[in-house]
C-alpha cells in the first residue's frame, strides 16, 4: 500500500484546493509537500498583499485627486503599512494552517520533491509513495535575456511588495496584469512611473478596446506608458538605472531610480524530474504531457502554459467539478500556472474582473 | 448547508469560482465573488445553499480561499 492516498506538490491555491477537495471526497491520507513558504503566491506575494497595498494607496491618492478644489493633508508611514500587510498575511496563513492541518488532518511535508518513478518521490532523504500525485508547484518571476540586466539591481513583484522607501521614480518592464498592478500602486504612492511594454499595447491578451481604455486612464494618472519598445541595453548610473530601447526604430533612453521586472513567469518544475513520472516538458519547463491524457482523464493531461482554455488556465486552481476524475482517475497530473490570478483594476472608467472580456466583467463605469 | 461570503474581504482571486463554478461566480459590477442566483438564499448574493452534489466542492472552495472569507455552516 502506498504511503498516501494523495500527495500534492505545492501548497498554493491550486494545491490547497486539490488537497481539501480530496478530503471532502473521502480521501484520508493526504499530504502537501512544500519546499518554500507555506500557502503559496496568493497569500504571500500575490493577491492578498497587492490588494491590501493597492487599496491603501488608492485611498491616499484619491484624497488629493478626486476633486480640483479638494486638498486633504495626509502622509504615509511606509514602515507601519508594511507591518500591517505582514500581520494580515500572518493572520491568514495561521487560519489556513489551522483549517487544513488541524481541521482536516492534511499533513505538511517540508522539503523539495523529485520523482524517482511514477507514484514515487524522494523528499530530501525520505522516500514517499502515493496512489495519486498532483503537481501544483506554480511559477516564479522570470528574468528576460536583456542586455545589461545581469549587471544592474532590479526588483521583481516579491521585492516590490516590500519597499524600504517610496522611490522617486521607477521603470516597470512588462505591461500585463502583474505589471499594471504595480504601475498603479507606485503611482498612487507618489512615484513617477515609466512603463515599457514590448507589445504594441498593454495587456495584449485582452481585447484592444480594453487596453486602449486602460491606457488612457493610466496616462491620465500620470503614468508614462511606452509600447512597442525593443530594449537594447540596461546599465547602472550614479543615481539609478538607465534603459535604452527603440520605438519604431528610434532610440530612446529612459531613466529611473529603480527597475521593476514584471515580464513573465516560469514554471517551478525543473527540480521535479518530471521525466521520471512520464511527464515531458517544453524547453521552458512547462509540463505538456502526462499520463492523464493517455488515461482519458480528459482534463489536466496536456496543458499549454500560455494557452487559454475553458478551464481557465490563468487561474491556479483545479476546477472542483472536474477534480474527482482527475484525482481518482489518473496517477499523476499536472497543472502549470504561468499566470497569477487576473487583476481587479480600479479605474473610474473600467473595471476588469476575471473574465477580462468586454462583456459583463468589464464595463464602462458610471 | 448555509454558505456566507464576507464579500468585503474578497480579493477576487477566483479560487472559489474556479473550484466550484456552478455555485460561485463573479459579480459583474464589483468583480467580487458571489453565489450564483439559483443557489442564493433569498436575494442575497453573499449567501447560498448548495445542492448535495456540490457539498464537497463548496467546502473545498471555502477551505482553499486565500482570504478566508467563505464561511460554511452545516
Amino acid at each position: 500500500m502506498a504511503d498516501y492516498d494523495l500527495l500534492v506538490i505545492g501548497s498554493g491555491a491550486a494545491g490547497a484546493t486539490a488537497a481539501t477537495t480530496a478530503i471532502h471526497q473521502g480521501a484520508s491520507r493526504v499530504a502537501i509537500v512544500e519546499q518554500g513558504i507555506l500557502w503559496g503566491t496568493c497569500v504571500n506575494t500575490g493577491c492578498i498583499p497587492s490588494k491590501f497595498l493597492l487599496t491603501l494607496a488608492e485611498e491616499y491618492y484619491y484624497k488629493n485627486h478626486g476633486h480640483a478644489g479638494l486638498r486633504v493633508e495626509s502622509n504615509i508611514n511606509l514602515e507601519e503599512i508594511i507591518a500591517e500587510k505582514d500581520a494580515l498575511i500572518s493572520r491568514l496563513k495561521q487560519k489556513k494552517t489551522d483549517r487544513m492541518v488541524t481541521g482536516l488532518g492534511i499533513e505538511i511535508i517540508t522539503g523539495t520533491a523529485e520523482f524517482v518513478a511514477p507514484g514515487q518521490l524522494r523528499i530530501g532523504s525520505r522516500a514517499v509513495t502515493a496512489d495519486r500525485i498532483i503537481i501544483a508547484t506554480g511559477s516564479s518571476p522570470s528574468v528576460p535575456p536583456l542586455t545589461g540586466l545581469d549587471s544592474v539591481p532590479f526588483m521583481t513583484n516579491t521585492e516590490a511588495l516590500n519597499p524600504e522607501r517610496i522611490p522617486a521614480s521607477i521603470i516597470v518592464i512588462g505591461g500585463r496584469a502583474l505589471g499594471l498592478e504595480f504601475v498603479q500602486l507606485y503611482t498612487h504612492l507618489g512615484t513617477n512611473v515609466t512603463l515599457l511594454q514590448r507589445s504594441s499595447r498593454i495587456i495584449p491578451e485582452e481585447e484592444p478596446e480594453i487596453a486602449e481604455l486602460l491606457t488612457g486612464y493610466l496616462r491620465n494618472e500620470g503614468i508614462d506608458i511606452r509600447t512597442g519598445v525593443a530594449i537594447t541595453g540596461i546599465r547602472k548610473t550614479a543615481t539609478g538605472i538607465e534603459v535604452v530601447g527603440t520605438i519604431g526604430g528610434i532610440e530612446q533612453v529612459f531613466f529611473a531610480e529603480h527597475l521593476l521586472l514584471t515580464a513573465g513567469r516560469s514554471p517551478n518544475t525543473r527540480s521535479l524530474h518530471l521525466e521520471r513520472a512520464g511527464v515531458t516538458t517544453r524547453p521552458n519547463g512547462c509540463a505538456c504531457r502526462c499520463d492523464a491524457e493517455d488515461n482519458n482523464a480528459g482534463y489536466l493531461g496536456c496543458r499549454g502554459c500560455h494557452r487559454r482554455t475553458d478551464a481557465g488556465d490563468r487561474s491556479p486552481v483545479l476546477r472542483g467539478d472536474r477534480s474527482p476524475q482527475c484525482i481518482w482517475g489518473t496517477e499523476t497530473f499536472v497543472r502549470s500556472f504561468m499566470h497569477p490570478p487576473r487583476y481587479l483594476h480600479h479605474a473610474a472608467g473600467c473595471q476588469c474582473g476575471n473574465d477580462g472580456a468586454a462583456g459583463p466583467g468589464c464595463r464602462p463605469g458610471p | 448547508m448555509k454558505v456566507t461570503i464576507d464579500r468585503d474581504g474578497c480579493v477576487s482571486c477566483g479560487t472559489c469560482r474556479d473550484t466550484c463554478p456552478d455555485f460561485f461566480e463573479e459579480n459583474p459590477d464589483d468583480s467580487l465573488s458571489q453565489v450564483t442566483e439559483k443557489f442564493r438564499l433569498g436575494k442575497n448574493p453573499a449567501q447560498g445553499s448548495p445542492p448535495k452534489d456540490q457539498d464537497s466542492c463548496v467546502k473545498g472552495a471555502a477551505d482553499a480561499c486565500p482570504a478566508e472569507v467563505i464561511h460554511v455552516e452545516e
